[in-house]
């Protein structure tokens, strides 16, 4: 009787993922000769992708809609939708202090614009007066 | 389950429990389906419309996630419920794949795929896609606020920058 022979773990690592094939080779079945054709490889490959994608679309859909989801339960968009108007308020407030000042070019110009239209005789009244 | 590609819905009937069995028979829902509805015009389209509408409402099943329920008209190309295609062939490619005898690798793939569409299913999508959808109106909002916020920053350091360089 023959001496069964026993791998050594390095070897066994490196064969990892052939054991069919190798099963297959004992049984000293003749294995079918003949090409497996580009199209048949394809097709498969192409289920096994599909499927792998499926996967990932799946979960991360499921991950949008349980964790993201819960995170939504503690946002806090109303309390910085409410500061942003507080803050909006108060730079017109200081943009409007910057603008009135005479030497502004915004109030020089509306000021050119009044005297050209209402005051053009002497009487008339300046913007500066108003 | 079966592989989940796209699957002809025949309604065996154009009547509210004809078009409700064939929908089960299908199982909608459970895989990506469409309906070629070319066939039918103006009112009754419209009429078998609302009735899909009714039937998917009554019977929980979301017409988009986890699998796609497409309908294939030139009539419309929008409907705010159902996805619309104008032909088989415009139908997304990703659920349009040849059907084989699966490997045992594929047999665990797919076992995979069954369950997290299960989970998709047992959520309750309708309210949680409302709660996004609330929230992302808010988000459009304060994105709003923030440019405007933004824009005023801007013209108040530009005019203290100008006012420090006179």
């Amino acid at each position: 009787m023959d001496k069964k022979e026993k791998l050594l773990k390095e070897k066994l690592k490196v064969l990892e993922g052939f054991e069919d094939i190798l099963d297959l080779l004992d049984e000293d079945t003749p294995l079918k000769k003949g090409a497996v054709t580009n199209d048949k490889l394809a097709d498969n490959y192409q289920l096994y992708n599909f499927l792998e994608n499926e996967i990932r679309r799946l979960s991360a859909l499921v991950n949008f809609f349980t964790k993201k989801t819960d995170n939504l339960e503690h946002a806090q968009t109303e309390m910085l939708i409410d500061n942003q108007k507080i803050e909006i308020i108060q730079c017109k407030k200081v943009l409007i202090n910057h603008l009135k000042q005479p030497n502004q070019p915004l109030r020089k110009r509306i000021e050119f614009i009044w005297d050209s239209a209402f005051s053009k005789g002497p009487k008339g009244p300046r913007l500066n007066e108003i | 389950m079966k592989i989940p590609v796209f699957n002809e819905i025949i309604l065996e009937g154009t009547s509210f429990d004809e078009i409700k069995k064939s929908l089960r028979k299908m199982h909608v829902g459970q895989g990506p389906t469409y309906l070629v509805m070319d066939e039918w015009q103006d009112e009754e389209f419209y009429d078998i419309l609302s009735k899909l509408a009714q039937i998917t409402n009554e019977m929980g099943y979301n017409v988009k996630l986890p699998f796609p329920f497409y309908i294939i008209t030139s009539s419309i190309d929008y409907h705010p419920i159902f996805p619309v295609a104008k032909s088989v062939n415009d139908l997304p490619s990703h659920f349009r794949k040849k059907v084989k005898r699966l490997k045992s690798k594929e047999h665990s793939l797919l076992a995979k795929v069954e369950v997290l569409s299960e989970k998709l299913i047992n959520m309750e999508l309708a309210e949680k896609i409302k709660k996004h959808r609330d929230r992302s109106s808010l988000n459009k909002e304060l994105y709003k606020l923030s440019s405007e916020l933004n824009f005023y920053q801007f013209l108040e350091d530009e005019i203290t920058k100008r006012n420090k360089d006179l």
